[in-house]
Formats: C-alpha cells, structure tokens, sequence
C-alpha cells in the first residue's frame, strides 16, 4: 500500500504484550495518521473519564502517509492521549527523524495501553518490538538517555522518543522529545509517557516507505530544493526567531505575562542576535533542504551544550520576553534545561510568567515561594524554578500544576492573571494582535495552540503570499487582522482546516509547499486521486473527531474562551487601545460554531458528522447533538 | 543620499549583499524627496510582502520621505507556527 506499511504496533504495558494490528486503505484514506488516527483510538479504545495518567489511557505516537517520503518536511510524528493538562483531548508534533524512522521500521503508529509496573523502554525495529528494562536510565536527562539506549543496542542510528525526568515526575506540561533536539511539547503527553513508565520508544528500520509515482515525488522534491533558498531564506537564516523584533514593532510580543505587546530587550533576544552571536551550527530534520533548527553554544556566564539545539522563537519569547528577560543566553541555557528534562518550553514560561505576576502582586511571599525571588526578569530565579519543576521540589511543585490548576488553588481573583484556555498555557502570538486567532484558541481541541491556528496577519494584503494561497481555495478579500466578520471566520476555517491537514498528513507546516503541490504530493506517493477538498476535509474531520473526544469528557464549553486581559487594550504602544470588543468576539465565535456545522452550543451536529464521513461517533455526542 | 536598511524574515533575498543589514546609496533619488515607497521599490520589494517599516526606531507609512543616514526597517508579516 503506497504510503502506509499498513500495520499498527499494538502494546500492553500492563501485560508487557506486543501484537500487529493490520488496517485496510480505506482507514488510512478516512484518518490519514496523525491526529486523525489519535482520535480514532481514544474516540474507540479510552473509556470516558479515565485517569489521563491511569493504565485506560492510550498513548499514540503516529505518523502519516506523507511521513518519511523522501522530500522536504516528511520528518515529522504526532504523540496523543488524553491530556493531563487540559483533561480533554490532547496531542502534539515533533520533527526531526523519528517518524520517518518508524515508517521505515515497518509502522504506521504504536498504540499503547496500560502502565508498566517497571520503567521500561520499548525498541521497535524491521517489524518486531521488544519491551526492554529502563531502571537503569530513570532519572537521567534526555542527553543520558539518548547515549544509554544507543550503547545498549549497539546502533547510533536508532532514532529515540523519550519523555525525561519531568514525565517521569509526572509534570504536567512535560514533553516528548525527538533526538533531544526536536519537541512534541504540547499537552503533557511526557506525563503520559511517565505514568506508564515508559521511559522511551527506540525505533530502526531498512525498509522503506513505498511511493507510488516515484518519478514525480523526485521532481516536487527536487523543485523544493532549488527553490527554498528564494521562498524560505529567513527561516534559514534566523531559524523562527526571525520574527521577534517584527512582533514586538507590532505590538504582539507577549511580554511580562502578556502585560505588554512590545519589549525593549527584543533586538537583543531576537534570531538576527542569537545567529550573530552564540549560534555555531544549523540542524534540520529528515530530507529538509531549510535547516531552520538553531545549534548554540556558549561558556559563560551559562554554559549551553549544543546537543540539546538552540531556542525556537516561542521559546524566546516564554523564557525571554514574557519573563521580562533579555539575556539570550540565559534563555538558551533555560531551554537547554527544559529540553534535558523534558520540558514544554511555552508552558514552563507561560506558568512561571504566572508566578511571577502573582509574586509581584503580592499573591506569593519570598517565605511561600521558598526564596524564589520571582520578579520579572530574574533570570536566576527562572532557571531555578525549571529544576525544581522537573523535581517537583518546594514550590516548583506548584509550578509544575499549570496555571490554570495552580491558580485554582490561589484563588484571591488570581484566575484572572492565568493566560490559558482550558488548562493549556497561551503560546507566544497576541490575539490583540491577531483577532481571528484569539478564537483559534478558544476553539482548539487542545486548549491554545498556535500550530493547528490561524495567523491573521498573513492574510491582509490581496498580494500577499498567504492571500495568495487562499485565492485557489475560492476566498478572494483580504482582511484586516482586527476583523471578526463572518468572512474572517470562514478565513480562519479554511486556514486551520489546511494547517490540520499538515498533523494528520504529517508534514511540517514551515516548507512552503502550496496547495496545488500538496495534491501532488499526495498524489505521488499515495497514488490516490485526491484535491484540495479532500485535504481540507481530512484536517476538518480530524479536529472534529477531537472535538467529540472532549464533549464525550465533559468539557464545559462555556471555558472556550479568553482570559479577560485580551480583552483588554494596551496603554502604551503600537496597539495601544486596541483589543476585541468582548460581545462582537463572541458573535464571532459562534459564528465559527455554526460554520462548522456545529450548534450555538459549539455540539457537532449528526448531519456534521455525516458530511465528514464520521457519523459513527455521533454516538459519543450529548444529547443536544 | 546614503541610507541604512536592515531587512527582516524572508525580505532577506532581496538584500543586494545577501546580508540583512547593509547600506544603500540611493543615487536614483532626488534628495529630500525620496521616500520609503521609493526605497522599497528600488529593492524590488512588492507591496504584498511588506508588513511594517520603521524609520529610525518609529513606525513609519511608505510616504515617509527619507533623508541622509536614515535606518530603515523593513519587515516581512509573520505567520507563526
């Protein structure tokens, strides 16, 4: 079958069982891989309200059909379960080899169940699997791991998926790393990984990815190497932290616990800095010409090791200006930590910027905080708090709740300085900025994401890049990034639906193929016929399906919505005055129900599901469905 | 009329030094009169891939007219991802 190896590795950690589940094309052509599959098998195989870190959650590392292709951004994998963070439906993607690996190693996805009673590691490779001890690598870094693991099996191309010391501890916001270099950060799904006691998946193969035409997939392949030095040189060239100043000359650079929309270290802490200054190399993933990873080095004051990589721009702006910190190095030495231990960089930030407005609030004494001097910008109190998070040591133990579940606990109205939708920490782009976005995240069946979002300044100007992608998928208006008109909410569905499309495919969103060239590349490897219309709907059943996941979970709908300070205009700075009228936001955002089919409510209809060829989970639906 | 230009994001590939940042003499220019619309233009940037530009630290619109030693920002919308 081009595209798919057609077998799903099925395992039990509880019985320590492994067997092969074989699935047919017409599967694969419904749920692609990715979040597709995900919600396929948590919709089917996690029983309602089970614990996120109990044995009934299933764990899924996916890949999809377009996964490990030979061409640019086919490197990615998808990680889901229920999440501990939000309770609800979570899932995140990581680049690097991994999912290529795995296709190669014979699999599609691994489906896991159960808890170990032992720390365990599970090493797939040409079609078989073996569970095999871990105690001697529990409480190691990702960097310890990743040499054990290699060692042991006597193979440096074994490609390794771990969740480090923070997922064994149970964080909440830990992550699943990739070569200790790339991050599916979102959503806890580390934590996961950790409840089961499964501290890493080693996989290997000689196999290779069957392609249908592989003389076209040559070409596309090809067409992109040539031409990604004119369409992409700035992610080369700076890595995504190329954008940091343009934000912060917008207005939208959350700084200080989304206080400011501007910050005045921003050059200081920017991609053009990091690669003039501490960056030694540039990393990329599997086939990919761009080679937008960043690699730093530095001695002092911090010494960063560059095998854990450099900062990605939502990292510096979680560790760097929405902790009112300006030291790049001591944001490259944060994010070493986080990703030796395994930890979501956006949450770490996102919570500790929490903290601290709390602390300068007076919320939390020096005394409560166990010395942490929690004020913005000091970066030694912030490296701190990251070890005492993946200890859950004194009050990195709070920490290591969230914001959302810690500022439950503080109360005294500290709810309101929390910056989450429903329970997952806001990533670095301000929905005062872009509006349109600031509905993405109530909507995300994640919680706030930015991935699976809509950019509204991409879509603007009429000869724009982003608007002219747009065109071939029949909307023809630009919009200003601060309209919330029904047609910009049609924008943002088209947008979403495209960039799903990329987590269930699972490509990478940052290689600029167009539309028309993802047919093709569908197409090349796959052999099937498929259009545009095919590809969005595959993102829209997907996000879907996980949308009834979480309705099926009980998630209260009235929590999709933004914390009350985006609602809210600066006083100062380029965006002074300027927020959504809360009234016309939430129009908005039932307008976005009703365009996807769903009811005022924001409940999937049956004749939704029908549309999207997934009637079978109207059956997971509340009664309004 | 000699002019500081730094180039954000993707605008890199218009850079005629293939840097970000670099200096520009500006000989087509009529002096006091030249403004940002004309800079952009002579570095064959379309209008649909410029987001923000500021001039000496300060946002600034493309009627902007530019005079000696100005530093001009140019910067590419972000997407994010």
């Amino acid at each position: 079958m081009p595209g798919y190896q057609g077998k799903i590795l099925r395992v039990d950690l509880g019985t320590g069982k492994t067997w092969v589940e074989e699935k047919d094309e017409m599967f694969y052509r419904r749920y692609w891989g990715g979040r597709g599959i995900i919600a396929y098998y948590l919709l089917n195989e996690v029983p309602r309200e089970a614990d996120p870190l109990g044995p009934e959650n299933v764990l899924v590392f996916a890949a999809g059909p377009l996964t490990g292709a030979p061409f640019a951004g086919s490197g990615r994998n998808s990680v889901g379960a229920k999440s501990p963070l939000t309770g609800g439906y979570g899932d995140a993607e990581g680049g690097g080899f991994f999912g290529a690996e795995l296709k190669r190693a014979g699999f599609d996805a691994i489906v896991i169940k159960g808890c170990s009673e032992k720390p365990v590691y599970l090493y797939v490779h040409d079609g078989e699997a073996e569970l095999k001890d871990a105690s001697h690598l529990w409480g190691k870094t990702t960097g310890e791991v990743e040499d054990l693991i290699k060692e042991e099996l006597g193979d440096r191309l074994v490609r390794v998926a771990q969740c480090g010391p923070a997922g064994e501890n149970l964080v909440r916001f830990a992550c699943v790393a990739n070569d200790l270099t790339h991050f599916a950060g979102r959503t806890g799904m580390g934590a996961v990984m950790g409840s089961k006691k499964l501290r890493a998946v080693a996989v290997r193969g000689k196999g290779q990815v069957q392609v249908a035409n592989p003389e076209k997939l040559r070409e596309l392949a090809r067409w992109m190497t040539e031409n990604a030095p004119v369409l992409a040189p700035g992610l080369t060239d700076t890595g995504t932290a190329g954008g940091t100043v343009n934000l912060s000359v917008a207005g939208g650079l959350p700084t200080r616990n989304f206080k400011q929309g501007s910050f005045e270290g921003a050059e200081k802490i920017s991609g053009q800095t990091m690669r003039d200054t501490v960056l030694v190399d540039r990393d990329t993933c599997y086939s990919c010409p761009i080679r937008c990873k960043r690699v730093v080095k530095t001695e002092t004051p911090y010494k960063v090791d560059p095998r854990y990589g450099g900062p990605e721009y939502e990292t510096i702006g979680s560790l760097g200006s929405n902790l009112g910190i300006d030291d790049l190095v001591a944001i490259c030495k944060g994010n070493e930590l986080c990703n030796a231990y395994g930890l979501d960089t956006i949450s770490t930030g996102v919570t500790i910027a929490f903290a601290m407005e709390c602390f300068e609030r007076g919320l939390f004494t020096l005394e409560e905080t166990g010395g942490l001097d929690l004020r913005f910008g000091n970066k030694d109190a912030v490296l701190k708090a990251i070890e005492l998070i993946k200890e859950r040591k004194g009050f990195g133990d709070l920490l290591a709740l969230g914001s959302r579940e810690l500022s439950r606990r503080i109360g005294c109205g500290a709810e309101d300085l929390a910056m989450h939708v429903r329970g997952q920490e806001i990533p670095m782009h301000e929905p005062r900025l872009k509006y349109a976005l600031g509905i993405g995240y109530a909507v995300s069946p994640t919680g706030a994401d930015h991935c699976h979002n809509f950019h509204d300044t991409g879509y603007e100007k009429a000869d724009s890049r982003g608007f002219e992608e747009l065109k071939g998928l029949g909307i023809y208006d630009p919009l200003p990034a601060s309209d919330l008109s029904p047609e910009k909410i049609h924008m943002f569905w088209t947008v979403t639906n495209l960039r799903t499309f990329a987590n269930v495919a699972v490509i990478c969103q940052f290689v600029p193929w167009s539309v028309q060239q993802l047919e093709e590349l569908v197409r090349a490897v796959t052999g099937w016929n498929t259009t545009a219309a095919e590809i969005l709907a595959a993102g829209e059943r997907a996000n879907t399906m996980a949308r009834v996941f979480n309705l099926r979970e009980g998630i209260d709908l009235s929590e999709e919505r933004l914390p009350k300070r985006f609602f809210q205009a600066f006083s100062e700075g380029p965006l002074a005055g300027k927020a959504a009228d809360p009234a016309v936001w939430e129009k908005a955002k039932i307008t976005a129900y009703k365009m996807a089919g769903w009811t005022e409510e924001g409940i999937p209809t049956k004749e939704c599901l029908a549309r999207l060829g997934i009637g079978w989970a109207s059956k997971y639906l509340p009664d309004k469905g | 009329m000699k002019l500081k230009v730094k180039l954000f994001g993707d605008l890199i590939r218009y850079s005629p030094s293939g840097r970000d940042v670099f200096e520009l003499e500006v000989p087509g220019f009529n002096g006091s009169d030249a403004t940002v619309k004309e800079l952009i233009r002579a570095l064959g940037i379309p209008e649909g891939e410029v987001w923000i530009i500021t001039v000496n630290g300060v946002q600034a619109q493309a009627e902007r007219i530019l005079t000696e030693g100005d530093e001009v920002m140019i910067f590419a919308p972000v997407m994010g991802g």
